[in-house]
């Protein structure tokens, strides 16, 4: 197994923790899929794992996927340049967020909805994006343990879905 | 069958993109942005099918997605349960969609990155509104 290198682990670093959008695919038994947001990430220093904060008032099904099929799909979308990296793996750990992990999550938050500022939203969507800023911020959430198995680029256009790491390979 | 609720309408202008997550045959995941969850009537979607990606792969192993749209004034999120009905490639709804595409293009900036190849259109089996979640 070769591990992910440098300039790919350096720039996924930049990438995960810029603030993007993230979203977490899980499937239960019957091969149904959910989706939920991600509100925080952070990629180990050896690039092995991602750590993923869920908040608890919307991530009941995937948590409840993941005990039984812990193979997921993380997906990271920068907001202007839709720029986007797809992680697959499984989840070997899903437990409360510990405080340090609430912490990423409340870092998260606030630059996420500083960037959001950033395009041509409407005011009043803006004005709501910050209340539920406020709203995840106090709320719990989980923490999901990540193994990194595969990197894809899912940036739009026809290259989108091309693999750029494999644990395998 | 689930019934789309009218306060869901404007979730669905393709102002804020919408997420979808489907799964292969062999438990694995998937999750992507999609330009357009397009209505079609109370009880049908079709999302926009530009390239022949994962999502479309799965779809054709495993009919069954999971989407989340965001009202661009509330911000409240919803998300639908969905399962694949057919594909169109002409018609009023490919036509309306293309339209709305070339637009939301051009306000994203992906005018040659965006070209609809069919409209696929979905049965919506659930409807839950959610915690509308940055991310």
């Amino acid at each position: 197994m070769l591990p992910i290198d440098a300039p790919m682990l350096d720039e996924l670093r930049r990438h995960i923790h810029g603030a993007p959008s993230m979203l977490l695919a899980s499937s239960n038994d019957e091969r149904r899929p959910a989706i939920t947001r991600v509100v925080g990430a952070m990629l180990d220093d050896d690039g092995t794992h991602v750590r993923l904060m869920l908040a608890k008032p919307v991530a009941s099904p995937t948590i409840d996927n993941v005990r039984r099929n812990p193979r997921v799909a993380f997906t990271a979308c920068h907001l202007v340049t839709f720029e986007t990296y797809q992680l697959k793996g499984v989840i070997v750990a899903s437990d409360d967020a510990s405080p340090a992990e609430l912490a990423i999550k409340d870092i998260f938050l606030t630059k996420f909805v500083a960037a959001m500022a950033s395009k041509n939203l409407p005011p009043t969507y803006l004005a709501n994006m910050t209340r539920l800023r406020d709203a995840l911020s106090a709320a719990p959430a989980y923490a999901l343990r990540l193994e990194i198995h595969e990197v894809f680029s899912q940036t739009p256009g026809p290259n989108a879905g091309c693999r750029l790491w494999a644990k395998e390979s | 069958m689930a019934r789309l609720p009218t306060e869901i309408r404007a979730a669905l202008e393709g102002v804020i993109p919408a997420s979808i997550g489907t799964c292969s045959l062999d438990g694995t995941p998937n999750a992507t942005y999609v330009s357009q969850v397009f209505y079609v009537d109370p009880e049908h979607v079709a999302l926009s099918f530009q390239f022949f990606n994962k999502t479309v792969r799965n779809i054709e192993e495993n009919p069954r997605a999971c989407v989340i749209v965001t009202d661009p004034i509330s911000a409240q999120a919803w998300t639908l349960e969905i399962e694949f009905e057919r594909a169109e490639e002409t018609g009023p709804v490919f036509d309306q969609m293309e339209m709305q595409l070339e637009a939301i293009a051009s306000m994203q900036g992906m005018q040659d990155v965006f070209k609809l190849r069919a409209a696929h259109v979905y049965r919506v089996t659930e409807v839950r509104p959610g915690m509308g979640a940055p991310g």
